[in-house]
């Protein structure tokens, strides 16, 4: 089963001083990324609702497959899809 | 500098599908330090020259080349190719003009097997994810990608074939680079990393997608398979790209080492002309020589000391320039075309050369008119002239189908030109790529006043016609980028390149879309800065009408006219002139010249050239036309910046009128030489040419003052230069242009009936409609005549003194039917509407048309009943001539303001009364005054008018002024708009066709204006 969040729900990432995605803490516990699966970025529908966000596909230490997004405008994160 | 070089990018020159110009692209490499660029438009080398030329000026190393479309077996792909010497332009050239050719307009598809034969002096980059081998790749096709890159191996060899990676932060780019990699491997293949750029920075990125939807008619909301899904494709600096491929480094390097390849220098220098025949074997000079001596016994030239010192400069310069070829080949268009009977003469800078003169090409003596051969032609002027020629319009083809008939289709195409985004364009594509509804943007593009989509903000309540306020930023936003950028190509009016060579092997050549006609990827500018030689074979409806009242003159009454014998000193005709009285007259008829005539009142011929250069935009921005006015009716004393100035400026009362009185100013103030002073002029006209203006100001100033000039005044003769902006005739041009001008007045006051008819027979032309030529024919006591199916001809005609209206004033009336029709008539004439019906069997549209025009108003009957009849007729054309019996219904007449307004749709004119008479009484109880009793009125005085808007001008150098016409049954009347008051009521004047104005008159000399203070709307 995977389980999807439409616009995503927010969590706190930790990165490295490159902007690179080390770690994020969801609903209170901290997953550390282990591997980065693939990684991409969208610029899309600017004359609707503007989404501009890199995405990142990863494992986590805790055993976790996410889609996780930085948004590039208003600067937060959000996990869009965990693959259970 | 970097280590990086892109090189794939495509400008706006890739048509729809690039959003900036070669001159933007490589200002941001520029500022990114990237060391070179390349070009690399879809098949297409359009923006070549203004980028090698923005290149060289910022320091960055222009690599050219192109993105090839080939064909696939299941879809076209892409290569990229660069050119690495001259062996590799006209491959590159050749590959392109074939791909072309195998194409509709506006695409490209070219046969791979073709580049193996052209592959040699170019280097092929595998391509983006269309490319043939990334195609196959990201399909999983392994042996295909194997297949394709072992061929282009084989072709362009291990040190010319690169597979090129790209990196878009798209998710499958890195397995894409990965498999390419590999390949690479597999095949001891190099790599090389390129951005497909698209945009010169993300900030384009908009603009860049509705681009593409304007390329497939489409929205942005159902545009996603087309639509890149982010900002990458932009220049991207160094570490930038090391960053992406740190797997790569060698495709980053490998950039450099590609740029080192390519050494080609895009020539700028004479085409190789096709050789003109000479008899005797004669050299080209010589047989030039040769023809300008025939010249002087034809003009009748006395051989004076003068005339032989001018002679011999203008050969030795020309021959010095290798141009007698050249002369020689124009001569000959205009022999063939004075042989077929096509009217013609040369315009613009050519009329400075006696030789063109001699030659039969310009109608000017340059030395009856102190013209100056250095702003044709000189030593130190690195440009060739063009030789500009008008030709009849409706015999042009005749001449340009001779040009390629002499030197054949592979050497000879036209020019080509951009057709850009403007306002009201610019609303309708990018409002539908928007999604919004047409009606809309037809409503806003139907409100707005000005011409550049970047001022449509500016233009009043538009936002108030949009449902939200986010959309109309949107439009506003993306139609200020858009504005200028090319959307697709046309072919240019009428300039023409022949060349010794192959074109195909000089420059890409595509099918234009009329037939029997290419075009080179270049447009005017282009070839210009190229050096290459563009012969301009221009159509002048003018010319068409004046050989049309010639010819009608000859027909009526055996006289043949020879306008060239005229002596231009005819006192009617000046008076005529200098009444205003010039509607049809060439270049003097417009609206603002009607101003200008009656102050003026030219009297003799060179009066005419100065009116017809006081009314441009350099001459008005310059302030010149006032004083001009004013001193030469001795208003103001004529007075110079500075005494050095008056040899210059004396024929101009002391202002700068011409575009040679720049060289002379530059000559006699700053001691220019006249090649240099032309640089100026050209610097001046130059939107581009900022920082070269900047070094012509500084020669300028120095000039000067080595003359003993103070620094102030210098500069300000400099700024007076600057305003003046280069945007005026040259005299040269003026004074070609008023031959025409005396030519056509002529003809309008000798033979009226006739030039009015021609003008008719000619449209579009001039300033005014047709319906204006008829309400001035009648104002002359011309009679019109009304259409006739039994009396009318094809076009109009003279009918004892009469014009009679030809089919070709009904609405829907082609070629096809008005010889069905006058086939028909040659059994004899129509006796009524079935008859007429049977022996044309024309549609019942047309038949509709000429009855609601009044055509068969001669059987008496009404236009309704006439209309209810060939309903009811039987239209099969073997059926008998037997009429149906006569209906005892009673149709009502159809109403005179029914009539006007059937005839203004379907003849664009009406033959009855003026509009304005079926309002007169009501006006006249209310106060309102007609034109006719306008010269009664005092300077000052407040007045009511009305009428029908004719003309409603508001030009860019009027400050916001607009300039509005009214015409009643009497004739015009001149408005005057400040802009508070068109703020106000500028909605009646656009949208109501009657309207009253209330104002204050203003009398200058002959010259009534009405300064509107409030307009409403006559219903």
């Amino acid at each position: 089963m995977t389980r999807l969040w439409r616009t995503g729900t927010p969590i706190e990432a930790h990165t490295t001083a490159d902007g690179d995605l080390q770690a994020f803490t969801w609903q209170g516990a901290r997953h550390t990324v282990t591997v980065v699966a693939n990684r991409w970025r969208v610029d899309l529908d600017w004359w609707e609702q503007h989404i501009w966000r890199e995405y990142f596909k990863l494992a986590t230490d805790t055993g976790l497959l996410v889609i996780v997004y930085h948004d590039l405008a208003a600067n937060t994160w959000s996990l869009q899809r965990l693959y259970d | 500098m970097t280590d990086y070089v892109e090189l794939h990018a495509h400008s706006y020159y890739s048509l729809l599908d690039g959003a900036s110009s070669p001159e933007d692209l490589v200002a941001q490499a520029g500022v990114l330090g990237l060391p070179a660029l390349a070009l690399t438009d879809h098949d297409a080398v359009y923006g070549a020259v203004a980028f090698v030329k923005a290149a060289r000026e910022i320091g960055v190393r222009p690599l050219l080349g192109a993105e090839l479309t080939l064909e696939g077996k299941d879809q076209p792909h892409h290569l990229t190719l660069l050119v690495q010497n001259a062996r590799g332009w006209a491959n590159l050239c050749s590959l392109i003009t074939r791909g072309r050719l195998n194409a509709d307009k506006g695409s490209a598809l070219l046969p791979t097997q073709a580049l193996e034969q052209h592959a040699g002096g170019l280097i092929a980059l595998s391509g983006c994810r269309q490319g043939e081998i990334a195609w196959a790749l990201r399909h999983n096709q392994f042996d295909t990608a194997l297949a394709a890159a072992e061929r282009y191996l084989r072709w362009f060899g291990r040190d010319r074939f690169y597979l090129e990676l790209q990196h878009h932060h798209l998710p499958h780019d890195e397995m894409l680079n990965a498999r390419l990699a590999d390949l690479a491997d597999h095949l001891q293949l190099e790599l090389v990393a390129t951005n497909n750029v698209h945009y010169a920075t993300r900030a384009s990125k908009a603009l860049q997608d509705v681009l593409v939807c304007i390329r497939h008619n489409s929205t942005l909301g159902e545009s996603s398979q087309w639509l890149r899904p982010n900002a990458e494709y932009t220049l991207k600096a160094c570490t930038e790209m090391q960053t992406l491929f740190r797997r790569y480094p060698q495709a980053i390097t490998n950039t450099l080492r590609i740029a080192d390849q390519c050494a080609f220098d895009l020539s700028f220098g004479l085409q190789e002309l096709p050789t003109f025949p000479t008899p005797d074997n004669l050299s080209a000079p010589a047989y030039l020589r040769s023809l300008c001596a025939v010249g002087m016994r034809t003009r009748r030239l006395s051989v004076t000391e003068a005339v032989e010192q001018q002679l011999s400069h203008e050969l030795r310069v020309i021959e010095r320039s290798g141009l007698a070829n050249y002369f020689l080949i124009v001569w000959d268009i205009v022999r063939f075309s004075r042989e077929q009977d096509i009217l013609c003469q040369g315009r613009g800078s050519a009329a400075n050369s006696l030789v063109a003169y001699l030659l039969g090409i310009s109608p000017i003596n340059p030395l009856e008119h102190h013209l100056v051969f250095e702003r044709f032609l000189s030593d130190e002027r690195q440009a060739v002239p063009d030789i500009d020629i008008d030709f009849q319009a409706d015999r042009r083809e005749e001449v340009i189908q001779y040009v390629y008939a002499r030197y054949g289709h592979a050497h000879t195409a036209m020019a080509c030109t951009f057709i850009t985004f403007r306002a009201r364009s610019a609303i309708r594509d990018v409002g539908k790529a928007l999604g919004l509804p047409p009606d809309l943007l037809d409503r806003a593009a139907r409100a707005i006043d000005t011409f550049k989509s970047g001022r449509i903000a500016e233009d009043g309540d538009l936002d108030t016609l949009f449902p939200s306020k986010q959309t109309f930023n949107q439009l506003i936003d993306v139609t200020e980028q858009i504005d200028g950028l090319p959307r697709h190509l046309g072919i240019h009016n009428g300039g023409m390149i022949v060349m010794g060579a192959p074109l195909a092997s000089r420059l890409p050549t595509e099918p234009a879309t009329m037939p029997e006609r290419s075009v080179v990827q270049w447009d005017k500018d282009s070839l210009e800065d190229a050096g290459l030689v563009k012969i301009d074979l221009l159509g002048l409806r003018m010319l068409s009408a004046i050989a049309e009242t010639k010819a009608t003159v000859t027909a009526l009454t055996g006289e043949r006219l020879n306008l060239d014998a005229l002596r231009f000193d005819d006192a009617a005709v000046y008076e005529m002139v200098s009444e205003a009285d010039t509607i049809g007259v060439f270049q003097v008829e417009s609206r603002a010249q009607q101003q200008v005539l009656p102050r003026m009142r030219p009297r003799e011929f060179n009066d005419l050239i100065i009116s017809i250069s006081l009314i441009r935009p350099g001459p008005i921005q310059g302030n010149m036309v006032h004083p001009y006015l004013r001193r030469r009716l001795g208003e103001e004393t004529v007075k110079y910046p500075h005494p050095l100035l008056q040899p210059a400026l004396e024929e101009t009362l002391g202002v700068v009128l011409f575009q040679e009185q720049v060289l002379k100013v530059a000559r006699d103030l700053a001691g220019f030489t006249g090649g240099h002073g032309e640089g100026l002029r050209r610097a001046l006209g130059s939107k581009r040419a900022s920082a070269a203006l900047e070094r012509f100001h500084a020669d300028f100033i120095d000039g000067a003052v080595n003359k003993g000039v103070e620094e102030s005044l210098a500069n300000a003769v400099f700024d007076t230069l600057r305003a003046f902006g280069g945007y005026s005739f040259p005299k040269s041009h003026a004074a070609a242009f008023a031959v025409l001008v005396y030519q056509s007045a002529w003809l309008k006051r000798y033979h009226p009936a006739a030039f009015a008819a021609a003008l008719l027979n000619h449209q579009p032309m001039g300033f005014w409609s047709p319906a204006t030529i008829v309400s001035d024919a009648k104002r002359h006591g011309i009679r019109i005549l009304p259409i006739d199916i039994n009396q009318s001809a094809a076009v109009c005609t003279l009918e004892d003194g009469a014009i009679r209206l030809g089919f070709n004033y009904v609405k829907g009336f082609g070629d096809e039917a008005v010889d069905r029709l006058l086939r028909a008539r040659e059994a004899g004439t129509f006796s009524g509407l079935a008859d007429f019906s049977r022996r044309t069997q024309l549609p019942r549209r047309l038949s509709e048309h000429l009855i609601l025009s009044g055509a068969l108003e001669e059987f008496g009957k009404t236009r309704r009943s006439l209309v209810w009849e060939l309903g009811k007729l039987d239209y099969r054309p073997d059926t008998l001539s037997l009429d149906l019996p006569e209906d005892t219904l009673q149709f009502p007449s159809v109403s005179i303001q029914e009539v006007m307004g059937l005839e203004y749709e379907l003849m664009g004119l009406s033959l009855r009364d003026h509009l304005m008479t079926l309002y007169r009484d009501r006006l006249t109880a209310r106060g309102v005054i007609g034109s006719h009793q306008l010269t009664d009125c005092l300077d000052g005085e407040a007045v009511t008018v009305a009428g029908q808007i004719l003309v409603h001008q508001a030009p860019p150098t009027a400050k916001g002024h607009h300039f509005v016409t009214l015409e009643d049954e009497d004739g015009f009347i001149n408005i005057v708009v400040r802009p508070d008051v068109y703020a106000e009521h500028r909605r009646v004047l656009r949208e109501s066709p009657l309207v009253i104005v209330t104002g204050v008159v203003q009398r200058q000399k002959g010259v009534i204006n009405i300064v509107a203070q409030t307009i409403t709307a006559l219903r």
